[in-house]
C-alpha cells in the first residue's frame, strides 16, 4: 500500500466513523424513563457500520485496522438482539475499543513507539549502565525517525522528535548516577509539555463551552482531545494523569450521553484535577485514592504516596531548629505579600519553594503540598509578569498566618481550590515556537529553550575560557551560538541576556570582517557574565543586567567604526573604492539611526568577486528595497520585543552568481506577510529597470525575503 | 570517614540532610559563608548545594567549586524543572538529587557515589559499620573506628 493510498484511507476511515457514531451512540444512552423502549439500530446504522467495515478490508489481514473491522462485526448481531437495548449491555467499551484500534493513526504510534523506547531505557539505567544497550535504543530512535512518513505524521510530532532524540543523546552520554526512571521521564517530558498544555487548555474550553448533548461529545472534538491528553500523559510517564484523565473520560462521556449537565462547581474541581494531570507532585491524596479505586493502582501514585509517607517526624534536637526557620520565613512571607495584589518577586518565590521543603523535612506533607501548589501557581504569575489575583494573594496571605498549624483536610482543599481559581491562562505567547537558525525546519516550543541554552553554553564557555582571543574559525560557530542565544532571550524576555548577546555578536562579526579584538581581559569578563547569566535565566532567577560589560563593549564597538571612515557619504565606484559590505553597512547604520531601530547585516556574497560598477548597480537596487523594508509597517524595538524577537533585526542580503546572471536576495525577520501583487509592482517600480522581476516569499517563522536578478 | 560539605541557606533543611548523612556513618559540615566553604572544599568527598539560594544561584556556586576541587558535587533542587539535571552536569556537578529527600535516594546515591555500602548503608549486617541510630548533633562528627568505606 502506498503512503498516498494510505492516507486516503486513514481520511476515509475518519469519515465513516464520524458517518457512524451519530446513529450508534445514541442507542447507548440510559436517559430514558423504564416504561419507554429502547431504542433499536436502524438500517441506516446497519449501513454505516457495513461501510466502514468494508473500509477496512482494504488493509492486510494483520494488519490492526483490519482486526479491528473483524471485531466491528462481531458487534452488530448483540446490538440487534440485546433485548434491553444496547444501553444495558457493556457494548460500548467494546466500540471504544474497537474505535481505538481504528483511528489510532501513525501519530499516535509513534508516540507509543517513542514511549516503548524511553521505558525500555528507563529499565536499562535503573538496573544496568549498559551502554550497548543505551545504543540500541537510540538506533531504535533513528530507525523510527526515518520510518516517518511527512504525510501521515503531524508536523508537531516531528518537530517534537529531533529535541527529544537530541535529549535522549544527552542522556545516554551523561552517565549520571541519579540517571534513574524518574530522570529519564522528566528529561522527556518538556518536549511534550507545551503539547499535553495544549491539549489541556482545549479540554477546558470545550468542557466549559459544552451543551452536553451526545452530538457536542463527537462533534466538537472532545472526545479525541481527551484520549490524545490521555495518550500525552502516558507518554509523559504521568501514570496518576492519564489515570485522572480515563476517569474524566469517563464521566464526561457519561454526561454527554444522559444529557446530564454536571453539579455547579464541579467545573472548577474538573479544572482542578486537570491542573494535577499537568503537575503530578501536586495529586493530592482524596484525588489519588479516588483514581486508584477507580482503576488498578497506579505505580507513580504509590510511588508518589510512599516516597512523602517516607520522612520521619522531626527529633527534638531540630524542632528548635524547625520553629526558628518557620517563624522567620513567615514574617518574611507576610511582608512580601503587603499591599494590593503584590507583584511576585523572587524573594516571595524562593520563601515558598523554601518553605515547602521544610515542611516536607519536617513531615508535615499536607502543607507541604499545599506550598508546593503556591509555588507553581505563584511561579506561573511570575512567568506571565502578572500580579497576584485577589483570590491567590488572599490565599498566600491566608496561609502565611496559619502556616504550619494544625488545620482540617477541608481548609486545605478550600486554601488549595482558592489558589487554583484563578490560574493564570497560558497566553498564544507561551505556545509560540521558536525558529533555530542552525536547522532549519527545527522548531522547539518556549518552554524547551533552557534545554537548549545549555547546548550553546559549553562552546561559548570553551571560547572564552580557553583563548585570551578566540580564533576566526571559532567565530562563525561562536555566532551561530549567540544568535540562538539571542533569540532564546527574546522569547523568554530576559532583556539583559539579550543586550550581552546583540553586543557580544557585534564584537565577533567585527573580528571577523577586520580581524580586531577588544582587549582579552574584558572578553572573558564577558563571557563569564554571560555564564553568570544563564545560571540565573535556568534557575528562574531574576538576571541582573551588566552595564559595565555592556558600556565597555559598545565603546569599543564605537572606536571601531570611527575608524573605518567615511562610509554613510561615500559614493561607489572609483579606485580604492570599499567593498560591497563596507557600503551597505555604512547605508544601513545611516538609516538605523534615522529610524531609531537597530539592524544587524549578514552578508552572503564572499565567494563572489565584484568590480566596482558592479557592486554600484547592486546597491542602486539594495537601496530602495532596504529602505522599504525598513520602513514598511515600522516595527520598533518594543514591537518586536511583543513578538518574542531580539531588539536588534537582522537584514541577511545574499547573492548567488549563475552563468549570466546576478541572484540578490535581500531579507528581514520582522514581517511574514507577503506583499500583495499591486504593492510588489510598485516596488518594483522604485528599483532601477537594471533590475529583474521582484518577488516575495514568506520565511515561515523567519519574516520575508524579496528576490531580483541582474544581467 | 567521609566529609560530606552541605551548602544550604535553611539552616533547618541543612541540619536535615546532615542528620541523614550522620546516620550513614557520614561526616557532615555546614559551612557559615563562602570563606569557609573554600576552607573546607578540599578535604571534602562530596558537597552538596541546594539550587535555590536567597542570595546565591547553586549552579553558579556548582562551577565554581567544580573548578576548585575534584570530590563529588550533587545539586538539590525541588523545582521540578526538567532541565535541571542537564544544566547541573553542564555546571560540573555529578548528581541531581531531587526533594524531597528520602532515606532511599539517599542511600542510591551514596551507593552510586562509592559513600555507601552496596548492600545496605545502615550497617545492621555490615561488620564494622555504627549503628544507624542518628547522632545528636548534627555539626561536625570527628573521625571514628567503623565508618563506611570511602
Amino acid at each position: 500500500m502506498t503512503q498516498s493510498a494510505g492516507s486516503m484511507l486513514q481520511v476515509a476511515l475518519e469519515h465513516a466513523v464520524q458517518q457512524l457514531e451519530p446513529q450508534l451512540l445514541p442507542l447507548f444512552s440510559t436517559s430514558r424513563t423504564a416504561r419507554e423502549r429502547p431504542v433499536l439500530p436502524t438500517v441506516r446504522t446497519q449501513l454505516a457500520l457495513k461501510t466502514l467495515v468494508a473500509l477496512t478490508r482494504f488493509f492486510p489481514a494483520e494488519h490492526r485496522v483490519h482486526r479491528a473491522g473483524q471485531q466491528l462485526e462481531l458487534i452488530w448481531t448483540p446490538l440487534v438482539h440485546e433485548p434491553r437495548g444496547a444501553a444495558a449491555s457493556s457494548l460500548l467499551q467494546y466500540y471504544f475499543r474497537a474505535r481505538q484500534d481504528l483511528l489510532d493513526t501513525p501519530d499516535s504510534a509513534l508516540r507509543q513507539s517513542l514511549r516503548d523506547i524511553v521505558r525500555s531505557g528507563i529499565e536499562d539505567a535503573a538496573l544496568t549502565h549498559d551502554e550497548a544497550r543505551m545504543l540500541h535504543c537510540e538506533r531504535r530512535l533513528q530507525a523510527l525517525a526515518t520510518f516517518i512518513d511527512d504525510e501521515l505524521v503531524s508536523p508537531a510530532a516531528l518537530a517534537a522528535l529531533s529535541p527529544l532524540a537530541r535529549l535522549l543523546r544527552w542522556q545516554h552520554g551523561l552517565e549520571s548516577p541519579m540517571a534513574n526512571a524518574g530522570e529519564l521521564a522528566r528529561t522527556v517530558r518538556p518536549q511534550l509539555m507545551p503539547a499535553l498544555l495544549a491539549v489541556l487548555e482545549r479540554c477546558a474550553m470545550l468542557c466549559s463551552a459544552s451543551d452536553w448533548t451526545l452530538k457536542y461529545f463527537c462533534g466538537s472534538g472532545l472526545a479525541q482531545c481527551l484520549r490524545q491528553l490521555r495518550g500525552l500523559a502516558q507518554f509523559c510517564g504521568n501514570t496518576t494523569g492519564a489515570e485522572l484523565i480515563g476517569w474524566l473520560d469517563d464521566r464526561c462521556l457519561d454526561m454527554h450521553l444522559t444529557g446530564r449537565v454536571p453539579a455547579p462547581g464541579a467545573m472548577q474541581e474538573w479544572l482542578a484535577r486537570l491542573f494535577a494531570v499537568v503537575h503530578q507532585d501536586e495529586v493530592h491524596h482524596e484525588t489519588c485514592a479516588r483514581a486508584e479505586s477507580l482503576h488498578n493502582v497506579a505505580p507513580a501514585t504509590a510511588l508518589h504516596l510512599a516516597e512523602t509517607q517516607d520522612e520521619a517526624l522531626l527529633e527534638a534536637d531540630l524542632q528548635s531548629a524547625y520553629e526558628a526557620e518557620l517563624e522567620l520565613y513567615r514574617q518574611d512571607l507576610q511582608q512580601q505579600l503587603q499591599g494590593d495584589r503584590p507583584k511576585v518577586t523572587a524573594r516571595l518565590l524562593a520563601l515558598l519553594y523554601k518553605l515547602t521543603w521544610i515542611f516536607a523535612a519536617a513531615g508535615h506533607s499536607d502543607w507541604s503540598r499545599l506550598y508546593h501548589c503556591a509555588y507553581y501557581v505563584a511561579l506561573q504569575f511570575w512567568r506571565t509578569r502578572r500580579p497576584l489575583s485577589a483570590e491567590c494573594h488572599a490565599a498566600l496571605t491566608a496561609l502565611s498566618q496559619d502556616c504550619g498549624a494544625a488545620v482540617s483536610a477541608s481548609d486545605l482543599r478550600c486554601w488549595r481550590q482558592q489558589l487554583l481559581q484563578d490560574w493564570p491562562c497560558w497566553t498564544d505567547d507561551s505556545k509560540r515556537l521558536i525558529a533555530l537558525p542552525a536547522d532549519a525546519g527545527d522548531a522547539v516550543a518556549l518552554d524547551a529553550v533552557p534545554a537548549l541554552l545549555s547546548g550553546s553554553f559549553v562552546a561559548l564557555v570553551r571560547a572564552g575560557a580557553a583563548s585570551e582571543a578566540p580564533a576566526t574559525d571559532t567565530c562563525a560557530p561562536l555566532l551561530a551560538e549567540l544568535a540562538l542565544l539571542e533569540k532564546g532571550a527574546a522569547a523568554m524576555k530576559i532583556w539583559p541576556l539579550e543586550q550581552l548577546c546583540s553586543v557580544l555578536m557585534a564584537t565577533y562579526e567585527a573580528r571577523l570582517r577586520d580581524a580586531a579584538s577588544p582587549p582579552a581581559q574584558l572578553m572573558q569578563q564577558a563571557h563569564r557574565q554571560l555564564v553568570r547569566m544563564l545560571d540565573d535565566a535556568a534557575a528562574w532567577q531574576q538576571v541582573q543586567p551588566a552595564d559595565v560589560v555592556v558600556q565597555q563593549l559598545e565603546a569599543w564597538l564605537a572606536s571601531r567604526s570611527s575608524c573605518r571612515e567615511p562610509l554613510p557619504g561615500v559614493e561607489p565606484g572609483g579606485d580604492g573604492a570599499p567593498p560591497l559590505r563596507d557600503h551597505l553597512l555604512g547605508f544601513l547604520g545611516t538609516l538605523a539611526c534615522v529610524l531609531e531601530r537597530p539592524v544587524r547585516l549578514q552578508l552572503d556574497a564572499d565567494s563572489i568577486q565584484l568590480d566596482p560598477p558592479r557592486i554600484r548597480q547592486v546597491l542602486e537596487c539594495l537601496r530602495p528595497l532596504i529602505k522599504f523594508m525598513l520602513l514598511d509597517q515600522a516595527v520598533d524595538a518594543r514591537g518586536r520585543h511583543a513578538m518574542h524577537k531580539p531588539r536588534v533585526s537582522t537584514l541577511v542580503v545574499s547573492l548567488r552568481s549563475t552563468s549570466a546572471r546576478l541572484v540578490i536576495t535581500a531579507a528581514e525577520d520582522s514581517h511574514e506577510l507577503v506583499l500583495a501583487p499591486a504593492d510588489l509592482q510598485r516596488l518594483q517600480r522604485r528599483l532601477p529597470k537594471s533590475a529583474g522581476l521582484l518577488t516575495c516569499k514568506s520565511r515561515a517563522g523567519l519574516g520575508r525575503s524579496f528576490t531580483f536578478t541582474l544581467d | 570517614m567521609s566529609l560530606a560539605l552541605i551548602v544550604d541557606d535553611s539552616p533547618f533543611l541543612g541540619l536535615h540532610l546532615s542528620g541523614l548523612l550522620d546516620s550513614r556513618g557520614i561526616a557532615t559540615r555546614i559551612p557559615a559563608d563562602a570563606s569557609e566553604l573554600r576552607d573546607l572544599a578540599p578535604a571534602a568527598d562530596v558537597i552538596f548545594v541546594e539550587l535555590l539560594q536567597f542570595e546565591a544561584n547553586g549552579f553558579q556556586v556548582t562551577r565554581e567549586l567544580a573548578a576548585q576541587v575534584a570530590c563529588s558535587l550533587v545539586l538539590l533542587t525541588g523545582t521540578g524543572r526538567d532541565t535541571d539535571l542537564q544544566w547541573a552536569l553542564r555546571a560540573g556537578a555529578c548528581a541531581v538529587l531531587q526533594r524531597p529527600l528520602t532515606a532511599a535516594r539517599l542511600e542510591r546515591l551514596l551507593q552510586l557515589l562509592k559513600l555507601a555500602p552496596p548492600e545496605s548503608a545502615s550497617g545492621a549486617s555490615q561488620p564494622g559499620m555504627s549503628a544507624p541510630s542518628r547522632l545528636p548533633s548534627a555539626r561536625f562528627m570527628p573521625p571514628g573506628p567503623g565508618s563506611a568505606a570511602g
